[in-house]
């Protein structure tokens, strides 16, 4: 998904438009249109000859070693960019590329955002589905985001030689610090991955161009022993054949689902598949419209996804026809 | 967010009063773990009405 990534804002400063217009204060300045006044781009690129923690970061060719290290630099709503450099992890580890090429290093990171405004992207120049990123322990959480306004896209997530991966988790840390205003798009969560997004208490979460491909548990997933999360957009994502649940969220409420692509397997055959899809039984006043789901329309498709007395579900679409009602 | 957001939420999710969510907030039942395993003594303190705890009780 590296490819749909547009490396525009917050840093680049653009040519200027003219040579000046008169009359127009700041429409001559030598440094153009500055959509971030203050803000840095660091890079990240372990494969780099002599990438250090330690590195200046804000040139390509001396670039740091690990996010964390990049996200240290970062201050709130400076207009800070993480700009991760591709990696060519599926020659090391999965075979699929060649060694020889270099560039073996995924990312191996678990890290906590904890500075708000910051822009943390994958670059590839190619049609990569992102820069692969793991975590460093079985189990890990590559990011774990408890700042507000935090985008993150470009990144094939997946548990590399690690047992088990969560990719991204928004959770609120019980007191002061929220995961809101998050946007996740253009990555890709691979079929090793446990849980691609988790969010707790998480409002404004924004959701789009992500492929879940088969995680073993969820593809976003909000704990129904914990808080709900709000006013979420998630659209145009696939979700194949998650192990437990496309979207499980029972307290989801006043969020819009739509122009998703659902399968399942089991759905699919007609076989029991209770909340497979999506659930927001426990939740409120969703509105969920446009999205395909791999199952009949009659019995499965009220089986396969669970909605709230107050949602409204809109022109979804079955195998076997448009559903009409919540299920 | 202008609100307060465990307000907000304790309002919206479980249906209570905003008096009522100030003063569960108050007595420490601040986020929707808590508020699922409060007593319904522990509701009865913070004010609220046997309709707003059967719609506590009642949901997740």
């Amino acid at each position: 998904m590296s490819h749909l990534v547009s490396w525009l804002p917050p840093n680049i400063r653009t040519p200027i438009w003219a040579p000046g217009q008169m009359g127009v204060p700041g429409s001559d300045s030598h440094e153009g249109l500055r959509v971030s006044v203050e803000g840095n781009v660091y890079y990240v690129d372990p494969n780099y000859p002599g990438a250090t923690t330690t590195a200046d970061g804000t040139l390509p060719t001396n670039p740091l070693s690990t996010v964390a290290a990049a996200l240290a630099r970062c201050l709130p709503y400076h207009g800070d960019a993480i700009a991760v450099m591709g990696n060519n992890a599926w020659g090391n580890t999965y075979g699929y590329g060649r060694a020889a090429d270099g560039s073996l290093l995924a990312i191996s990171e678990e890290v906590i955002v904890t500075v708000p405004g910051v822009r943390i992207v994958g670059i590839c120049p190619s049609g990569a589905n992102g820069v692969v990123w793991t975590p460093a322990s079985n189990g890990g959480t590559c990011i774990t985001v408890r700042a507000l306004d935090t985008l993150i896209e470009g990144f094939f997530f997946d548990e590399g030689a690690f047992a088990g991966c969560n990719a991204i988790s928004a959770v609120w840390n019980g007191t002061t610090a929220w995961g809101d205003n998050l946007t996740v798009r253009n990555c890709v969560f691979s079929d090793t991955v446990d849980t691609g997004i988790q969010l707790d208490f998480s409002f404004y979460v924004n959701i789009y161009h992500c492929a879940f491909w088969d995680c073993d548990a969820y593809g976003i997933y909000n704990d129904p022993a914990a808080n709900p999360a709000e006013f979420c957009d998630i659209h145009d994502n696939i979700f194949h054949d998650c192990a437990l649940g496309a979207i499980k969220a029972q307290d989801m409420a006043n969020s819009h689902i739509y122009r998703n692509s659902v399968y399942n397997g089991v759905a699919q055959s007609g076989a029991a598949c209770t909340d497979l899809g999506f659930d927001f039984i426990t939740g409120n006043d969703n509105q969920v419209f446009e999205n395909y789901f791999s199952c009949a329309l009659a019995v499965v498709f009220a089986d396969f996804n669970s909605a709230s007395p107050t949602d409204a579900w809109i022109h979804n679409m079955t195998m076997t026809g448009e559903t009409i009602t919540n299920p | 967010m202008i609100r307060d957001k465990i307000i907000y939420m304790l309002t919206n999710h479980f249906g209570v009063s905003e008096e009522a969510a100030k003063k569960l907030k108050a007595a420490g039942i601040d986020n929707a773990p808590k508020m699922r395993t409060a007593t319904v003594k522990q509701l009865k303190d913070a004010g609220l009405k046997q309709a707003e705890i059967d719609k506590v009780k009642g949901k997740k």
